[in-house]
């Protein structure tokens, strides 16, 4: 059997030899960042669908969904999210809009809250600062619907999943559809209530 | 491509792969290929309890229930039982019998908690799937081990068919690596009607595996997995002349390890290695006709192993090349039990492939040219050359029109190459009962072969609709053609009754088949969710003598096969679901068209909870999918009311 498959392997070896060595860099590539904050921003997307907002949240019937992105970068998930859903509507005909805020204090009187990867927030200062309000806490930092609470979205491979820890999301008086369980890991806050 | 990302599901969007996002990947809606991908939220909806039933959903497929443990699955022809002309794998590992090229239904039978997708290509793939992607291919993909973290039990009852216990935890095994451990237990009964000789027929399947999966960022992935089934097949209170044997119990052992790392050197350079082992070992109990397939003939121990590689690679910025190469290496032993020679058999096969397939972007906007080949080696058979030549145009993302030719082979199976003879179950045209019969091998059968022709158009004239229409003409060459040698009645060495006689084989047979499958997808809203299809078939020889039903059961197609599907989601925590399928007559067979209807209601208490209540089959008492009887251990489809609950913590 060793030999049969020594004759079949050798020709493969040569035939791949060539190709292999002229096509492999020294370095792996970077993540395509620009592909993943565009399907993050349809996640975000998705989640103004599947998650309800209290009426008390909104001014009126017509005020729109706000959805605040606080990121240490230059915008670039801020502009992802604009291009991908601002001026589009809720299910229940809000319009969402988009804003960049440099600081949670900028972020308040959003329903949304997306902190981009790598803010320099602590946690608590997180979970403090929406303390009391209907805001969905969105982040892409690793441990962040355990530490933090609302939704973590996590890069796996190529793909881009996302854990829930759906207590701190109905604390907030919120109410998730049962689609995004069937997407997501179901996670319990690690924090210190 | 034909969406932008919002206007993705939320299950497709946690389907998208990074690199398909950007556009680096092809997306389903410019394939030039008739493709259907189920997400494993369409088969929660579905109410399916396994991958061998949840095969319905898809456009153009003929799925055809034996028995509880096992299904006759063909698209455009060809469902002779062992699903031959179809090449079906798991995690990018083959679930077909080295022996007789019948699926392993068990082995695909991933739960639906841990399935990512089941991609299905109607049609010849054999440029880049090899040899036995004839008629189509479906590859069933299981969730990468990060995606299924924390603990899961699930349980579901079936009215008529039995139990399916499973339990899994995932975990954490560092920064990048994950793993999740699962065990399950499946128990099905099925009551076999008269005319396949009565009694019981029970499938118990006890399961353990794993899978591990390391994320270096998008630079390499590397997978482990293995699993061990252990399954009992049981049939009491037979008629023995119905089988050929005095039924009594078969147990069979399966175990195997897989390990593939894929390597992303850039987003335009990407190497994937995978490798995998396969043991199995059969232990026949007096009863020859309780093997996988629910037919006579049944492998006693082999093993398998396959190593692939494939490289893709963007050479300019208008062309994508895609090679590869792989090995397989199997063995099979067979013991007297189940040779009607009487004496112990042992074969090997080698198998090696080399392939190469280029996407040309040409000039005009939108056009796309792929061009390809492999060339696949067999040491008993020789080498085929698999090209194929496809063109999609995609003038707009609203429309994408397609056009293919290709050419596929499917090698001949030890059980038709052997130097000693099997028992296959032959059927009879007029329905009467003859047993499975002698078929001597033939040293020197050759690859059938196919040569095909496909024409498509995929068109999304608003973002709520989808349509697909493909329509196809095959020439099949060096069909396998049964031709009785002798007619006489006899007993096997193995003690079994051969009642129907001996018959001889060989590549006699060309036929020809066209038709088209036309379906659609509708989205009024989030809530809401429709879908249709309907296929035409037509397969009839053109050249060579049918001397025998079972090649007349190879030919048969059921002309017309449809389906419709419907969900709504009525508020947060409730979904209703129904749908109906319909296939027209076997007639060459006598198997008689049938409609099912299938109903579930799904609640979801909590958010880590989902439970289910469903009827399959709710508008007949009891009907038949497939050719009972002679050989076959076919059984009546019944109504059944199953109870599913699913908790994860």
């Amino acid at each position: 059997m060793i030999i049969r498959l020594c004759l079949l392997v050798r020709p493969l070896v040569l035939l791949f030899a060539v190709p292999f060595s002229a096509a492999f860099p020294d370095e792996p590539a970077a993540p395509p960042d620009d592909a993943i904050a565009h399907v993050k921003a349809a996640y975000i997307y998705n989640f103004t669908k599947f998650v309800t907002w209290p009426d008390s949240a909104f001014d009126d019937d017509r005020a729109p969904l706000v959805v605040a992105v606080v990121e240490s970068r230059e915008g670039a998930c801020t502009h992802a999210i604009a291009e991908e859903i601002g001026g589009k509507t809720t299910p229940r005909g809000r319009p969402i809009v988009v804003r960049a805020a440099e600081s949670l204090v900028a972020a308040a009187g959003a329903h949304l809250v997306f902190v981009a990867d790598p803010p320099s927030i602590e946690p608590a200062d997180l979970r403090k600062a929406v303390e009391g309000r209907a805001v969905l806490l969105v982040g892409d930092t690793p441990g962040f619907a355990e530490t933090v609470g609302g939704i973590g979205l996590v890069v796996t491979g190529n793909r881009i999943g996302c854990e829930i820890n759906a207590r701190q999301a109905e604390s907030a008086s919120l109410r998730l559809n049962a689609r995004l369980a069937g997407v997501a890991r179901l996670v319990r806050g690690s924090a210190p209530n | 491509m034909g969406t932008s990302l919002t206007d993705l599901s939320l299950e497709e969007l946690h389907d998208i792969s990074v690199t398909t996002a950007a556009k680096h990947e092809q997306p389903l809606f410019v394939t030039p290929a008739a493709t259907t991908v189920i997400l494993a939220e369409d088969i929660r909806r579905s109410g399916m309890g396994s991958v061998g039933d949840t095969l319905r959903l898809v456009p153009g497929l003929n799925v055809a229930e034996q028995n509880a443990a096992s299904w006759a699955v063909s698209s455009r022809g060809f469902n002779g039982g062992s699903s031959s002309k179809m090449l079906v794998l798991v995690d990018g590992r083959t679930v077909l019998s080295p022996y007789d090229g019948s699926v392993y239904w068990g082995d695909a039978d991933i739960h639906m908690s841990d399935l990512q997708r089941i991609e299905v290509v109607r049609g010849s793939g054999g440029t880049l799937w090899g040899v036995n992607a004839v008629n189509g291919i479906i590859s069933v993909v299981s969730r990468d081990a990060a995606e299924t973290q924390g603990s899961l039990i699930s349980v579901r009852g079936d009215s008529i068919d039995g139990l399916d216990v499973y339990a899994r935890a995932g975990m954490k095994t560092g920064r990048e690596a994950a793993a999740r451990v699962y065990g399950r237990l499946t128990d099905a009964r099925t009551e076999l009607g008269a005319e396949a000789g009565g009694g019981t027929l029970e499938v118990t399947r006890k399961r353990a595996g794993f899978r591990f999966d390391l994320n270096r960022s998008t630079a390499a992935h590397t997978t482990v997995q293995g699993e061990f089934l252990r399954q009992r097949r049981t049939l009491e209170g037979q008629d023995p002349s119905a089988t050929g044997g005095s039924a009594s119990a078969a147990v069979s052992d399966h175990a195997y390890l897989l390990g593939r790392q894929t390597r992303t050197f850039s987003a335009d350079n990407q190497l994937t290695v995978q490798l995998y082992g396969d043991l199995r070992r059969g232990q026949s109990v007096d009863n020859s006709s309780l093997s996988g397939s629910g037919r006579a003939g049944t492998l006693d121990k082999g093993y398998e192993v396959d190593l692939d590689l494939t490289h893709a690679i963007r050479v300019s910025t208008s062309n994508d090349l895609v090679l590869g190469a792989g090995v397989r290496h199997s063995v099979i032993d067979l013991d007297s039990g189940n040779t009607v020679s009487g004496l112990a058999s042992r074969s090997h096969r080698d198998t090696g492939n080399v392939f190469v397939q280029d996407e040309i972007a040409l000039l005009r906007k939108g056009l796309l040219l792929t061009l390809g080949s492999k060339y696949e080696f067999h040491d008993h058979s020789g080498g085929d050359v698999l090209p194929n030549a496809r063109l999609a145009w995609t003038p707009s993302r609203r429309q994408t029109l397609w056009a293919a030719v290709s050419r596929a082979a499917r090698h001949p199976n030890t059980s038709e190459t052997g130097a000693v003879s099997s028992q296959l179950p032959v059927p009879s045209s007029t329905g009467a009962s003859s047993g499975p019969v002698s078929v001597a091998g033939n040293s020197a059968m050759r690859s059938e072969t196919l040569n095909s022709a496909e024409l498509g158009w995929r068109g999304k004239p608003a973002a709520q609709w989808t349509l697909d229409l493909v329509a196809f003409l095959n020439r099949y060459s060096g069909l396998r053609n049964l031709t009785a040698a002798s007619m006489a009645s006899g007993n096997t060495a193995g003690g079994g009754t051969q009642s129907g006689g001996a018959y001889s084989i060989d590549n006699s047979l060309r036929a020809q088949g066209e038709g088209f499958e036309a379906s659609i997808d509708w989205r009024p809203g989030e809530d809401w969710r429709f879908s249709a299809y309907y296929a035409y078939a037509r397969l009839h020889a053109t050249d060579g003598a049918i001397e025998s039903a079972l090649s007349s059961l190879d030919l048969a197609v059921p002309r017309h096969t449809g389906g419709i599907r419907g969900w709504w989601q009525a508020c947060d925590t409730l979904e209703v679901a129904a749908s109906a399928y319909g296939v027209s007559n076997l007639a060459a067979v006598a198997v008689p068209g049938y409609i099912r209807l299938d109903l579930q209601l799904i609640w979801h208490p909590r958010l880590d909870c989902e439970c289910a209540l469903g009827v399959q089959n709710a508008n007949d008492g009891q009907h038949t999918e497939y050719i009972a009887g002679q050989g076959f251990l076919t059984a009546p489809i019944r109504r059944n009311v199953f109870a599913r609950i699913t908790w994860r913590f």
